[in-house]
């Protein structure tokens, strides 16, 4: 993998998983059964997402 | 609460220069600080706010906040000593914030998430399934849930009604909700002409 798009692949992982704590944020804002749907639902997939992609870009990166 | 909005602007504030500058991961240290930000201090807010959003799931606002669960809630404020609840509620024989899990759950060791795994599907149900038109309970209330508190108390020890029964009680045999015992518990058909407490409740 190239310097280049290893950078936008760490960029992309970051931007999700802050993606996913802003849900997380907002879903603590009120007291529903649907507060926590989106915060396992979308807030949690944006986070296993992010760290998926992170996790997968050191794996890809061969140790270097 | 206040540590876990902590946490969370932390994770956001230390995944903010990897956005900004990716590059800083080309060394050992910046490798170092990307997993932390991006994989450690997530999961930890993760679950801390897993943990904070379980709790809430235990509260009165938040069992009442489907409307089919409203007149259970307004039971709550029955003005008359016979219905159980109420009784509970008001006398703060049970916490006021939490009454409906205090009685509505297990006491069992994994009764916690046992019990949450039932909310789920109440939330299916709820908003892509049919509300049944009675609501009741899984199984017949279990005299546990009971026992788990006033199972020692002298005032039910004592008690005169509970003197030839308490061996079928403590087995569950006779039940505490039965007819002629403590029968009356929500009683969400007649509590919309009921006396309320406080007045200001209806």
């Amino acid at each position: 993998m190239s310097e280049q798009a290893l950078e936008v692949r760490l960029r992309a992982s970051a931007l999700l998983v802050m993606v996913g704590i802003i849900v997380e944020i907002a879903s603590l804002t009120w007291r529903h059964p649907t507060a926590f749907i989106v915060f396992v639902g979308v807030g949690g997939l944006f986070m296993a997402a992010g760290m998926t992609s992170f996790l997968w870009s050191i794996v890809s990166r061969g140790g270097k | 609460m206040t540590l876990l909005i902590i946490l969370l602007v932390v994770s956001i504030v230390l995944l903010a220069p990897i956005v900004v500058r990716p590059s800083l991961t080309t060394d050992r240290a910046g490798r170092i600080f990307a997993f932390c930000a991006i994989i450690v201090l997530p999961l930890m807010a993760g679950f801390a706010g897993l943990s904070e959003h379980v709790e809430r799931t235990k509260t009165v606002e938040f069992c009442t906040s489907c409307h089919v669960m409203q007149k259970y809630g307004k039971s709550l404020h029955i003005d008359d000593l016979e219905h159980l609840a109420g009784q509970h509620w008001q006398y703060n024989r049970v916490p006021q914030e939490t009454a409906c899990f205090s009685c509505h759950t297990n006491y069992t060791l994994y009764g916690d998430y046992k019990a949450k795994l039932r909310g789920l599907r109440h939330v299916y149900v709820q908003y892509l399934g049919t509300i049944p038109s009675k609501i009741s309970l899984y199984s017949p209330y279990n005299n546990r849930e009971c026992l788990h508190c006033h199972g020692s108390s002298r005032s039910f020890v004592e008690a005169v009604p509970h003197k030839d029964e308490m061996k079928a009680i403590r087995a569950n045999g006779r039940s505490c909700l039965d007819k002629g015992c403590h029968g009356t518990v929500h009683d969400v058909a007649q509590v919309d002409s009921l006396s309320l407490w406080p007045k200001e409740e209806k």
